[in-house]
Protein backbone atom coordinates (compact mmCIF):
# COMPACT_ATOMS: atom_id res chain seq x y z
CA UNK A 1 0.00 0.00 0.00
CA UNK A 2 3.22 1.98 -0.76
CA UNK A 3 1.06 4.29 -3.55
CA UNK A 4 -1.64 5.63 -0.89
CA UNK A 5 0.26 8.69 0.32
CA UNK A 6 1.43 9.14 -2.96
CA UNK A 7 -2.06 9.46 -4.15
CA UNK A 8 -3.06 11.68 -1.57
CA UNK A 9 -0.06 13.97 -2.72
CA UNK A 10 -0.99 14.06 -5.90
CA UNK A 11 -4.47 15.03 -5.33
CA UNK A 12 -3.30 17.93 -3.01
CA UNK A 13 -0.79 19.08 -5.58
CA UNK A 14 -3.46 19.18 -8.47
CA UNK A 15 -5.87 21.29 -6.08
CA UNK A 16 -3.08 23.61 -5.58
CA UNK A 17 -2.12 23.72 -9.09
CA UNK A 18 -6.02 24.76 -9.30
CA UNK A 19 -6.45 26.80 -6.57
CA UNK A 20 -3.67 29.03 -7.95
CA UNK A 21 -5.04 29.01 -11.52
CA UNK A 22 -8.11 30.38 -10.21
CA UNK A 23 -6.41 33.26 -8.21
CA UNK A 24 -4.59 34.09 -11.29
CA UNK A 25 -7.73 34.15 -13.26
CA UNK A 26 -9.21 36.24 -10.36
CA UNK A 27 -6.20 38.35 -9.97
CA UNK A 28 -6.27 39.52 -13.91
CA UNK A 29 -10.25 39.89 -13.90
CA UNK A 30 -9.49 42.69 -11.33
CA UNK A 31 -7.08 44.08 -13.49
CA UNK A 32 -10.03 44.01 -16.40
CA UNK A 33 -12.31 45.70 -14.48
CA UNK A 34 -9.81 48.52 -13.10
CA UNK A 35 -9.00 49.18 -16.81
CA UNK A 36 -12.78 49.79 -17.43
CA UNK A 37 -13.29 52.24 -14.97
CA UNK A 38 -9.96 53.60 -16.26
CA UNK A 39 -11.31 54.09 -19.89
CA UNK A 40 -14.25 55.44 -19.02
CA UNK A 41 -12.85 58.34 -16.31
CA UNK A 42 -10.31 59.34 -19.49
CA UNK A 43 -12.98 59.64 -21.41
CA UNK A 44 -14.87 62.30 -18.82
CA UNK A 45 -11.11 64.10 -18.41
CA UNK A 46 -11.11 64.64 -21.76
CA UNK A 47 -14.94 65.85 -21.95
CA UNK A 48 -14.46 68.15 -19.25
CA UNK A 49 -12.03 70.73 -20.82
CA UNK A 50 -14.41 71.24 -23.55
CA UNK A 51 -17.53 71.88 -21.57
CA UNK A 52 -15.65 74.40 -19.65
CA UNK A 53 -14.63 75.86 -22.80
CA UNK A 54 -18.64 75.84 -24.15
CA UNK A 55 -19.34 77.44 -20.74
CA UNK A 56 -17.23 79.89 -20.50
CA UNK A 57 -18.45 81.85 -23.47
CA UNK A 58 -21.70 82.49 -21.99
CA UNK A 59 -21.43 82.19 -18.44
CA UNK A 60 -18.18 84.43 -17.92
CA UNK A 61 -19.03 85.23 -14.17
CA UNK A 62 -18.82 81.93 -13.39
CA UNK A 63 -15.25 81.80 -13.46
CA UNK A 64 -14.83 80.33 -10.03
CA UNK A 65 -17.22 77.23 -10.37
CA UNK A 66 -15.50 76.70 -14.00
CA UNK A 67 -11.60 76.47 -12.19
CA UNK A 68 -13.42 74.20 -9.30
CA UNK A 69 -14.60 71.61 -11.95
CA UNK A 70 -11.05 71.93 -13.84
CA UNK A 71 -8.89 71.97 -10.36
CA UNK A 72 -11.26 68.59 -9.55
CA UNK A 73 -10.53 67.07 -12.57
CA UNK A 74 -6.69 67.38 -12.03
CA UNK A 75 -6.70 66.32 -8.91
CA UNK A 76 -8.72 63.15 -9.60
CA UNK A 77 -6.32 62.52 -12.73
CA UNK A 78 -3.68 62.83 -10.37
CA UNK A 79 -4.47 60.63 -7.84
CA UNK A 80 -2.61 57.86 -6.90
CA UNK A 81 -4.37 55.43 -5.15
CA UNK A 82 -8.08 53.57 -6.04
CA UNK A 83 -9.04 55.06 -2.35
CA UNK A 84 -7.87 58.78 -3.42
CA UNK A 85 -9.27 58.37 -6.49
CA UNK A 86 -12.78 57.54 -5.16
CA UNK A 87 -12.43 60.16 -2.73
CA UNK A 88 -11.33 62.57 -5.60
CA UNK A 89 -14.53 61.14 -8.19
CA UNK A 90 -16.89 62.04 -5.26
CA UNK A 91 -16.01 65.64 -5.84
CA UNK A 92 -15.58 65.87 -8.93
CA UNK A 93 -18.82 64.63 -9.34
CA UNK A 94 -20.13 67.52 -7.04
CA UNK A 95 -18.66 70.28 -8.99
CA UNK A 96 -19.91 69.07 -12.38
CA UNK A 97 -23.53 68.53 -10.70
CA UNK A 98 -23.23 72.47 -9.66
CA UNK A 99 -21.87 73.58 -13.20
CA UNK A 100 -24.95 72.17 -14.78
CA UNK A 101 -27.26 73.12 -12.29
CA UNK A 102 -25.97 76.75 -12.99
CA UNK A 103 -26.11 76.53 -16.53
CA UNK A 104 -29.82 76.70 -16.22
CA UNK A 105 -29.94 80.53 -15.85
CA UNK A 106 -28.21 80.93 -19.38
CA UNK A 107 -30.95 79.61 -21.94
CA UNK A 108 -28.48 80.81 -24.49
CA UNK A 109 -26.21 78.22 -23.09
CA UNK A 110 -28.84 75.63 -22.67
CA UNK A 111 -30.15 76.04 -26.26
CA UNK A 112 -26.30 75.30 -27.89
CA UNK A 113 -25.93 71.88 -30.14
CA UNK A 114 -22.72 71.61 -28.40
CA UNK A 115 -23.60 71.96 -24.90
CA UNK A 116 -26.12 69.83 -25.15
CA UNK A 117 -24.47 67.03 -26.96
CA UNK A 118 -21.57 67.70 -24.24
CA UNK A 119 -24.13 67.02 -21.61
CA UNK A 120 -25.52 63.94 -23.01
CA UNK A 121 -22.20 62.35 -23.94
CA UNK A 122 -20.92 63.16 -19.78
CA UNK A 123 -23.96 62.00 -18.54
CA UNK A 124 -24.15 58.68 -20.63
CA UNK A 125 -20.13 58.06 -19.42
CA UNK A 126 -21.18 58.56 -15.62
CA UNK A 127 -23.69 56.22 -16.18
CA UNK A 128 -20.79 53.73 -17.37
CA UNK A 129 -18.36 54.96 -14.89
CA UNK A 130 -21.21 53.22 -12.31
CA UNK A 131 -21.45 50.60 -14.08
CA UNK A 132 -17.78 49.84 -14.49
CA UNK A 133 -17.41 50.67 -10.53
CA UNK A 134 -19.82 47.59 -9.86
CA UNK A 135 -18.25 45.24 -12.18
CA UNK A 136 -14.99 46.18 -10.43
CA UNK A 137 -16.74 45.77 -7.02
CA UNK A 138 -18.14 42.55 -8.06
CA UNK A 139 -15.07 41.17 -9.28
CA UNK A 140 -12.95 42.67 -6.59
CA UNK A 141 -15.29 40.66 -3.42
CA UNK A 142 -15.38 37.65 -5.40
CA UNK A 143 -11.51 37.66 -5.66
CA UNK A 144 -11.37 39.01 -2.08
CA UNK A 145 -13.26 36.50 -0.41
CA UNK A 146 -11.30 33.50 -2.13
CA UNK A 147 -8.07 35.04 -0.86
CA UNK A 148 -9.62 34.73 2.66
CA UNK A 149 -11.60 32.04 2.53
CA UNK A 150 -10.18 28.36 3.92
CA UNK A 151 -8.54 26.31 2.06
CA UNK A 152 -7.46 28.81 -1.05
CA UNK A 153 -6.07 31.54 1.78
CA UNK A 154 -3.31 29.00 2.24
CA UNK A 155 -2.06 29.33 -1.45
CA UNK A 156 -2.95 32.94 -1.87
CA UNK A 157 -0.68 33.34 1.45
CA UNK A 158 2.33 31.34 -0.39
CA UNK A 159 1.95 33.74 -3.30
CA UNK A 160 1.43 36.56 -1.75
CA UNK A 161 -2.05 37.32 -3.39
CA UNK A 162 -3.45 40.50 -1.52
CA UNK A 163 -6.84 41.60 -1.17
CA UNK A 164 -8.23 44.53 -3.58
CA UNK A 165 -9.40 47.27 -2.68
CA UNK A 166 -13.25 48.30 -3.16
CA UNK A 167 -13.84 51.10 -5.43
CA UNK A 168 -16.65 52.83 -2.96
CA UNK A 169 -18.23 55.76 -3.81
CA UNK A 170 -17.62 59.08 -1.69
CA UNK A 171 -20.20 60.88 -2.83
CA UNK A 172 -21.84 62.75 -0.59
CA UNK A 173 -25.56 63.17 -1.91
CA UNK A 174 -25.84 59.43 -2.60
CA UNK A 175 -24.40 58.63 0.74
CA UNK A 176 -26.52 60.24 2.33
CA UNK A 177 -30.34 59.65 3.10
CA UNK A 178 -32.48 62.19 1.26
CA UNK A 179 -33.48 64.62 3.60
CA UNK A 180 -37.10 65.64 3.35
CA UNK A 181 -38.26 68.87 4.50
CA UNK A 182 -42.53 70.15 5.06
CA UNK B 1 -27.53 36.93 -2.60
CA UNK B 2 -25.62 37.19 -5.68
CA UNK B 3 -26.81 35.42 -8.41
CA UNK B 4 -23.09 34.24 -9.13
CA UNK B 5 -23.04 30.58 -8.51
CA UNK B 6 -26.57 30.54 -10.58
CA UNK B 7 -24.89 32.24 -13.69
CA UNK B 8 -21.72 29.91 -13.42
CA UNK B 9 -24.63 26.49 -13.53
CA UNK B 10 -26.39 28.43 -16.24
CA UNK B 11 -23.14 28.94 -18.77
CA UNK B 12 -22.08 25.25 -18.01
CA UNK B 13 -25.76 23.59 -18.54
CA UNK B 14 -25.54 26.37 -22.04
CA UNK B 15 -22.65 24.70 -22.97
CA UNK B 16 -23.12 21.02 -22.25
CA UNK B 17 -26.58 21.45 -24.28
CA UNK B 18 -24.59 22.89 -27.27
CA UNK B 19 -21.81 19.79 -27.21
CA UNK B 20 -25.78 17.50 -27.09
CA UNK B 21 -26.90 19.47 -29.72
CA UNK B 22 -24.02 19.20 -32.03
CA UNK B 23 -23.49 15.33 -31.23
CA UNK B 24 -26.62 14.72 -31.97
CA UNK B 25 -26.31 15.96 -35.12
CA UNK B 26 -23.57 14.81 -35.61
CA UNK B 27 -25.13 10.83 -35.00
CA UNK B 28 -28.16 12.26 -37.01
CA UNK B 29 -25.98 12.96 -39.81
CA UNK B 30 -24.07 9.72 -39.97
CA UNK B 31 -26.68 7.83 -39.93
CA UNK B 32 -28.47 9.22 -42.50
CA UNK B 33 -25.34 9.19 -45.40
CA UNK B 34 -25.05 5.76 -43.63
CA UNK B 35 -28.66 4.72 -44.53
CA UNK B 36 -28.61 6.54 -48.01
CA UNK B 37 -25.55 4.82 -48.93
CA UNK B 38 -26.05 1.59 -47.88
CA UNK B 39 -29.51 2.01 -50.05
CA UNK B 40 -28.14 2.99 -53.10
CA UNK B 41 -24.61 0.54 -52.58
CA UNK B 42 -22.55 4.44 -52.97
CA UNK B 43 -18.73 3.62 -52.50
CA UNK B 44 -17.23 4.49 -49.78
CA UNK B 45 -16.08 7.89 -50.97
CA UNK B 46 -19.79 9.21 -51.84
CA UNK B 47 -20.49 9.03 -48.05
CA UNK B 48 -17.85 11.24 -47.20
CA UNK B 49 -19.30 13.53 -49.92
CA UNK B 50 -22.81 13.68 -48.23
CA UNK B 51 -21.45 13.88 -44.76
CA UNK B 52 -18.94 16.72 -45.71
CA UNK B 53 -21.87 18.53 -47.19
CA UNK B 54 -23.84 18.11 -44.41
CA UNK B 55 -20.85 19.37 -41.72
CA UNK B 56 -20.44 22.56 -44.37
CA UNK B 57 -24.32 23.23 -44.36
CA UNK B 58 -24.38 23.26 -40.59
CA UNK B 59 -21.14 25.45 -40.75
CA UNK B 60 -22.97 28.13 -43.10
CA UNK B 61 -26.32 27.51 -41.27
CA UNK B 62 -24.08 28.57 -37.99
CA UNK B 63 -22.44 31.21 -39.18
CA UNK B 64 -25.07 32.86 -40.82
CA UNK B 65 -28.07 32.08 -38.59
CA UNK B 66 -27.51 35.54 -36.18
CA UNK B 67 -27.55 37.30 -40.02
CA UNK B 68 -30.57 35.40 -41.27
CA UNK B 69 -32.55 36.03 -37.80
CA UNK B 70 -32.21 39.53 -38.06
CA UNK B 71 -33.45 39.64 -41.28
CA UNK B 72 -36.26 37.09 -40.73
CA UNK B 73 -37.03 39.92 -37.80
CA UNK B 74 -36.68 42.62 -39.91
CA UNK B 75 -34.18 44.63 -37.66
CA UNK B 76 -32.00 47.33 -38.82
CA UNK B 77 -28.76 48.55 -37.23
CA UNK B 78 -29.55 51.19 -34.94
CA UNK B 79 -27.38 54.62 -35.60
CA UNK B 80 -25.79 56.02 -32.82
CA UNK B 81 -27.17 59.58 -33.15
CA UNK B 82 -30.67 58.64 -33.38
CA UNK B 83 -30.52 56.41 -30.44
CA UNK B 84 -27.88 58.01 -28.33
CA UNK B 85 -29.61 56.51 -25.22
CA UNK B 86 -30.10 53.42 -26.19
CA UNK B 87 -26.33 53.03 -26.97
CA UNK B 88 -25.56 54.57 -23.92
CA UNK B 89 -27.34 52.24 -22.10
CA UNK B 90 -26.79 49.00 -23.78
CA UNK B 91 -22.69 49.97 -23.73
CA UNK B 92 -22.98 50.71 -20.11
CA UNK B 93 -24.73 47.58 -18.97
CA UNK B 94 -21.96 45.36 -21.08
CA UNK B 95 -19.66 47.14 -19.06
CA UNK B 96 -21.28 45.61 -15.86
CA UNK B 97 -21.92 42.18 -17.03
CA UNK B 98 -18.02 42.21 -18.29
CA UNK B 99 -18.61 41.68 -21.98
CA UNK B 100 -17.91 43.39 -25.20
CA UNK B 101 -20.51 46.06 -26.33
CA UNK B 102 -23.22 44.43 -28.60
CA UNK B 103 -24.14 45.65 -31.57
CA UNK B 104 -27.62 47.70 -31.33
CA UNK B 105 -30.53 46.82 -34.04
CA UNK B 106 -33.74 48.17 -34.37
CA UNK B 107 -37.07 46.52 -35.39
CA UNK B 108 -39.92 48.88 -36.69
CA UNK B 109 -42.90 47.71 -35.20
CA UNK B 110 -45.45 49.45 -33.08
CA UNK B 111 -45.03 46.27 -30.63
CA UNK B 112 -43.37 46.41 -27.25
CA UNK B 113 -40.41 43.45 -28.28
CA UNK B 114 -36.95 42.64 -27.90
CA UNK B 115 -34.66 40.09 -28.67
CA UNK B 116 -30.53 39.29 -28.50
CA UNK B 117 -28.73 37.15 -31.17
CA UNK B 118 -25.13 36.21 -31.84
CA UNK B 119 -22.76 33.36 -31.88
CA UNK B 120 -20.80 34.55 -28.85
CA UNK B 121 -20.60 36.98 -26.19
CA UNK B 122 -17.82 38.45 -28.43
CA UNK B 123 -20.59 39.05 -31.11
CA UNK B 124 -23.61 39.81 -29.65
CA UNK B 125 -26.82 41.34 -30.95
CA UNK B 126 -29.60 43.34 -29.14
CA UNK B 127 -32.30 44.20 -31.08
CA UNK B 128 -35.51 46.33 -30.04
CA UNK B 129 -38.80 47.37 -31.73
CA UNK B 130 -39.48 51.20 -32.21
CA UNK B 131 -43.02 50.65 -30.41
CA UNK B 132 -40.49 49.50 -27.01
CA UNK B 133 -38.20 52.57 -27.28
CA UNK B 134 -41.50 55.13 -27.97
CA UNK B 135 -43.44 53.85 -25.20
CA UNK B 136 -41.05 52.37 -22.50
CA UNK B 137 -39.42 54.80 -19.93
CA UNK B 138 -35.81 54.88 -19.54
CA UNK B 139 -35.68 52.32 -16.37
CA UNK B 140 -37.91 49.88 -18.14
CA UNK B 141 -35.93 50.01 -21.38
CA UNK B 142 -32.65 49.45 -18.76
CA UNK B 143 -34.44 46.66 -17.72
CA UNK B 144 -35.02 45.20 -21.19
CA UNK B 145 -31.70 45.75 -22.45
CA UNK B 146 -30.18 43.93 -19.37
CA UNK B 147 -32.53 41.04 -20.04
CA UNK B 148 -31.11 40.80 -23.66
CA UNK B 149 -27.16 41.27 -22.04
CA UNK B 150 -27.76 38.37 -19.93
CA UNK B 151 -29.17 35.87 -22.43
CA UNK B 152 -25.46 37.29 -24.15
CA UNK B 153 -23.24 36.88 -21.40
CA UNK B 154 -25.02 33.35 -20.32
CA UNK B 155 -24.62 31.93 -23.24
CA UNK B 156 -28.00 31.48 -24.12
CA UNK B 157 -27.46 33.03 -27.93
CA UNK B 158 -25.27 30.69 -29.14
CA UNK B 159 -27.15 27.71 -27.94
CA UNK B 160 -30.09 29.31 -29.23
CA UNK B 161 -28.46 29.56 -32.65
CA UNK B 162 -27.11 25.99 -32.74
CA UNK B 163 -30.39 25.06 -32.48
CA UNK B 164 -32.13 27.52 -35.07
CA UNK B 165 -28.95 26.19 -37.65
CA UNK B 166 -29.99 22.55 -36.61
CA UNK B 167 -33.58 23.29 -37.23
CA UNK B 168 -32.84 25.28 -40.48
CA UNK B 169 -31.10 22.34 -41.61
CA UNK B 170 -33.41 19.76 -41.26
CA UNK B 171 -36.06 22.16 -42.80
CA UNK B 172 -33.26 22.12 -46.01
CA UNK B 173 -33.25 18.79 -46.49
CA UNK B 174 -36.56 18.42 -46.09
CA UNK B 175 -37.18 20.68 -48.99
CA UNK B 176 -34.88 18.78 -50.98
CA UNK B 177 -36.28 15.71 -50.72
CA UNK B 178 -39.96 16.46 -51.04
CA UNK B 179 -38.62 19.14 -54.31
CA UNK B 180 -36.16 15.91 -55.68
CA UNK B 181 -39.99 13.94 -55.94
CA UNK B 182 -41.19 16.84 -58.27
CA UNK B 183 -37.89 17.45 -60.25
CA UNK B 184 -35.25 15.06 -59.86
CA UNK B 185 -37.54 11.85 -59.36
CA UNK B 186 -38.03 10.67 -62.52
CA UNK B 187 -34.61 10.89 -63.62
CA UNK B 188 -33.65 8.54 -60.60
CA UNK B 189 -36.60 6.69 -60.73
CA UNK B 190 -35.32 5.84 -64.61
CA UNK B 191 -32.29 4.69 -63.74
CA UNK B 192 -33.16 2.35 -60.73
CA UNK B 193 -35.82 0.67 -63.20
CA UNK B 194 -32.67 0.21 -65.47
CA UNK B 195 -30.31 -1.11 -62.20
CA UNK B 196 -32.57 -2.78 -60.23
CA UNK B 197 -36.25 -2.43 -59.19
CA UNK B 198 -36.19 -0.36 -56.42
CA UNK B 199 -38.40 2.72 -56.55
CA UNK B 200 -36.10 5.66 -56.71
CA UNK B 201 -38.70 7.82 -56.23
CA UNK B 202 -40.64 5.66 -53.50
CA UNK B 203 -37.36 6.06 -51.36
CA UNK B 204 -37.02 9.57 -51.90
CA UNK B 205 -40.97 9.71 -50.94
CA UNK B 206 -40.10 8.18 -47.58
CA UNK B 207 -37.38 10.24 -46.81
CA UNK B 208 -38.85 13.14 -47.85
CA UNK B 209 -42.25 12.01 -45.08
CA UNK B 210 -39.78 11.30 -42.37
CA UNK B 211 -38.19 15.18 -42.26
CA UNK B 212 -41.77 15.86 -42.96
CA UNK B 213 -42.45 14.49 -39.45
CA UNK B 214 -38.52 14.87 -37.95
CA UNK B 215 -39.07 18.68 -38.20
CA UNK B 216 -42.04 20.07 -35.97
CA UNK B 217 -40.34 17.25 -33.35
CA UNK B 218 -36.94 18.95 -33.67
CA UNK B 219 -38.37 22.38 -33.33
CA UNK B 220 -40.06 20.89 -30.13
CA UNK B 221 -36.93 19.55 -29.07
CA UNK B 222 -35.35 22.86 -29.63
CA UNK B 223 -38.32 24.62 -27.20
CA UNK B 224 -37.19 21.97 -24.77
CA UNK B 225 -33.40 22.54 -25.10
CA UNK B 226 -34.06 27.02 -24.50
CA UNK B 227 -35.77 25.95 -21.22
CA UNK B 228 -37.76 28.04 -19.30
CA UNK B 229 -35.58 28.27 -16.65
CA UNK B 230 -32.99 30.44 -18.59
CA UNK B 231 -35.59 33.49 -18.71
CA UNK B 232 -35.71 33.13 -15.21
CA UNK B 233 -31.94 33.50 -14.87
CA UNK B 234 -31.84 36.41 -17.18
CA UNK B 235 -34.73 38.25 -15.59
CA UNK B 236 -32.49 37.23 -12.40
CA UNK B 237 -29.04 38.40 -14.10
CA UNK B 238 -31.04 41.56 -15.47
CA UNK B 239 -31.92 42.61 -11.71
CA UNK B 240 -28.26 41.80 -10.66
CA UNK B 241 -26.88 43.92 -13.37
CA UNK B 242 -29.57 47.02 -13.14
CA UNK B 243 -29.97 47.13 -9.74
CA UNK B 244 -33.19 47.32 -10.22
CA UNK B 245 -36.00 44.58 -10.57
CA UNK B 246 -38.73 47.28 -10.68
CA UNK B 247 -37.58 48.61 -13.82
CA UNK B 248 -38.16 45.04 -16.02
CA UNK B 249 -41.15 44.15 -14.08
CA UNK B 250 -42.77 47.24 -15.34
CA UNK B 251 -41.70 46.64 -18.70
CA UNK B 252 -43.07 43.26 -18.32
CA UNK B 253 -46.18 44.23 -17.07
CA UNK B 254 -46.61 46.69 -20.04
CA UNK B 255 -45.61 44.38 -22.48
CA UNK B 256 -48.24 41.78 -21.11
CA UNK B 257 -51.08 44.13 -22.16
CA UNK B 258 -49.28 45.26 -24.95
CA UNK B 259 -51.91 45.45 -27.76
CA UNK B 260 -50.09 45.20 -31.11
CA UNK B 261 -48.97 41.85 -32.73
CA UNK B 262 -45.20 41.57 -33.82
CA UNK B 263 -45.70 41.04 -37.28
CA UNK B 264 -42.38 40.19 -37.80
CA UNK B 265 -42.13 37.10 -35.78
CA UNK B 266 -42.08 33.59 -36.68
CA UNK B 267 -42.25 30.26 -35.37
CA UNK B 268 -38.36 29.73 -35.49
CA UNK B 269 -37.49 32.75 -33.71
CA UNK B 270 -40.45 33.28 -31.35
CA UNK B 271 -38.31 31.38 -28.35
CA UNK B 272 -36.07 34.16 -28.79
CA UNK B 273 -37.75 37.52 -27.63
CA UNK B 274 -37.96 39.05 -24.37
CA UNK B 275 -41.58 37.75 -23.99
CA UNK B 276 -42.47 34.87 -26.98
CA UNK B 277 -44.45 37.15 -29.56
CA UNK B 278 -46.94 34.18 -30.60
CA UNK B 279 -48.87 33.27 -27.28
CA UNK B 280 -47.98 36.06 -25.26
CA UNK B 281 -51.27 35.84 -23.51
CA UNK B 282 -51.25 32.09 -22.62
CA UNK B 283 -50.70 32.30 -19.12
CA UNK B 284 -50.50 28.67 -18.51
CA UNK B 285 -47.20 27.50 -18.81
CA UNK B 286 -47.91 24.00 -21.08
CA UNK B 287 -44.91 21.57 -21.51
CA UNK B 288 -43.87 23.08 -24.59
CA UNK B 289 -44.16 26.96 -23.70
CA UNK B 290 -40.08 28.38 -24.11
CA UNK B 291 -41.20 31.35 -21.47
CA UNK B 292 -42.66 31.28 -18.48
CA UNK B 293 -45.91 33.23 -17.98
CA UNK B 294 -45.06 36.66 -17.61
CA UNK B 295 -47.20 36.81 -13.70
CA UNK B 296 -44.53 34.66 -12.85
CA UNK B 297 -41.65 36.30 -13.87
CA UNK B 298 -42.94 39.46 -12.80
CA UNK B 299 -43.72 37.84 -9.23
CA UNK B 300 -40.04 36.45 -9.20
CA UNK B 301 -38.63 40.30 -9.46
CA UNK B 302 -41.08 42.26 -7.45
CA UNK B 303 -39.64 39.28 -4.31
CA UNK B 304 -36.35 40.55 -5.55
CA UNK B 305 -36.74 43.89 -5.26
CA UNK B 306 -36.46 43.58 -1.91
CA UNK B 307 -33.18 42.79 -1.78
CA UNK B 308 -31.40 45.74 -3.69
Amino acid sequence: MWWIPLAIIGVIVLWAISAYNSLVNGRNQVKNGWAQIDVQLKRRFDLIPNLVETVKGYAKHEQETLEKVIQARNAAMGASSVEELAAREGELRQTLRSLFALSENYPDLKANQNFLKLQDELSGTENKISFARQFYNDVVYRYNTRIQTFPTNIIAGMFHFTQEPLFEVDDPAEREAPQVKF
Amino acid sequence: MKPTINLYQQIAANKRKTVLILFGFGIFAVLLALALSAYFELPLGATGVILSSMAVLMLLQYSLASSMVLRIAGARPARREEYPFIYHTVEGLAIAAGIPAPKCYIIDSPAINAFATGRDPQEGVVALTTGLIERLNNEEIEGVIAHEIAHIQNYDIRLATIAIAFVGIVAVIRDLFVRSLWFGGGRIKGRSKNDRNKGGSGIFLAIGLIFIILAPIFSRLLQLALSRRREYAADTTAAWLTRNPQGLANALRKIAIDPYPLRQATESTAALYIVNPLNKLSMAANAFSTHPPIEKRIELLEQLAYKY
